[in-house]
């Protein structure tokens, strides 16, 4: 093996290694940011589920924090699992692109019942119909009956 | 590569669903600078190392693998903001701005114009976007967004289409007539001659 050879493969090695380097912490970076990410998460869910008539009353919300993605839905969608007094429910995240930009959407479900729309996460103190944030009821109709099929046929 | 100013501006259009709210716009804005300078130091790591093959496809594997450490750190800071504009956090990787901002900067004795002009530019349409649309001004925060309302919210802004996505290709439309009449020193006309 030549010098320049040597040198070549010196070069490529340190190279190599760098991005090996990069690659595991990003892997570590990963696992912390799943932590950030469902506390968030599941603060967001609870916020807004306690808004819509079904969750208001005093009875314990607790949701799970770890999701699941649920592709059926929405390539990001993510459902959580959580318990509202003694029944089990799914909140389900979806992106919902509006004409004003993109917003969460947060769905209930639970086995062998149809969805309901909770509303948008991510909102200023005084929210307004969901319209008014450009998101239409065909969009949210379309994403209620696609997580209401998925829950009756039970493919969850 | 030629000069096309045209094309600058139309590149902002890769973002106009995402650069809705002042927030996305911060974090599309931050992340353009930031990309721009991982090429830099991509280019001179491989400068020192003395590398001249395969410069593009490792450049570009360095832009991939930044995008991806951008992401995460938004995740980590704002998860709801990522959620909802994460697909586009990795598309400034591919986009021509980009191209042109290096190429300005080798050819051009340093110049980081381009860069700091288009980061700009999406700051701004962001701002009068979500200013239009909603009255307020948000910032990234960990649990979603952080809102500053700057008109009151029980009236509804008076110029809110410029707030959607049609909206906001309007403003750039304008925009782009405007930076064109500054750049030519004389008033153009609206409508072109066919």
């Amino acid at each position: 093996m030549n010098t320049k050879t040597l040198d070549t493969v010196k070069k490529s090695g340190i190279l190599f290694a760098g991005f090996l380097i990069l690659y595991f912490l990003f892997w570590l970076v990963i696992h912390i940011g799943l932590l950030f990410e469902y506390r968030s998460f599941t603060t967001a869910i609870q916020t807004t589920a306690r808004q819509h008539p079904l969750f208001s009353s005093n009875q314990a919300l607790s949701v799970i924090q770890k999701p699941t993605p649920l592709y059926k839905v929405h390539g990001q969608a993510l459902q959580f699992s959580a318990k509202y007094g003694n029944n089990d429910v799914d909140f389900i995240l979806v992106p919902l692109m509006g004409r004003y930009g993109p917003y969460i959407g947060v769905f209930a479900a639970s086995k062998n019942s149809y969805a309901t729309f909770c509303g948008l996460i991510n909102l200023p103190k005084q929210q307004k119909k969901i319209a008014y944030y450009g998101i239409s009821s065909e969009t949210v109709t379309y994403y209620l009956k696609k997580i209401s099929s998925i829950y009756h046929v039970g493919g969850a | 590569m030629k000069k096309n100013s045209l094309g600058f501006i139309l590149g902002l259009s890769l973002m106009i669903p995402a650069a809705s709210h002042f927030a996305y716009g911060i974090i599309l804005a931050v992340e353009f600078i930031i990309l721009f300078f991982a090429w830099l130091l991509c280019k001179y790591i491989l400068d020192i190392l003395n590398i001249d093959q395969f410069i593009r496809p490792i450049s570009y594997a360095a832009l991939i693998m930044t995008a991806t450490w951008y992401m995460l750190i938004v995740k980590i800071l704002s998860p709801i903001a990522n959620m909802a504009i994460g697909v586009y956090i990795f598309m400034p990787v591919f986009s021509y701005i980009l191209a042109l901002s290096i190429f300005e900067y080798e050819h051009d004795f340093e110049n980081i114009a381009p860069a700091v002009t288009y980061s700009g530019l999406l700051l701004g349409l962001s701002l009068v976007r979500e200013v239009n649309a909603f009255g307020t001004i948000s910032l990234p925060a960990i649990n979603g967004l952080f809102y500053i309302p700057i008109i009151p919210q029980n009236i509804e802004p008076p110029f809110r289409f410029f707030g959607t996505n049609a909206g906001a290709f309007i403003l750039l439309g304008i925009g782009m007539w405007l930076y064109m009449c500054i750049q030519k020193s004389e008033f153009l006309p609206l409508r072109s001659k066919l």
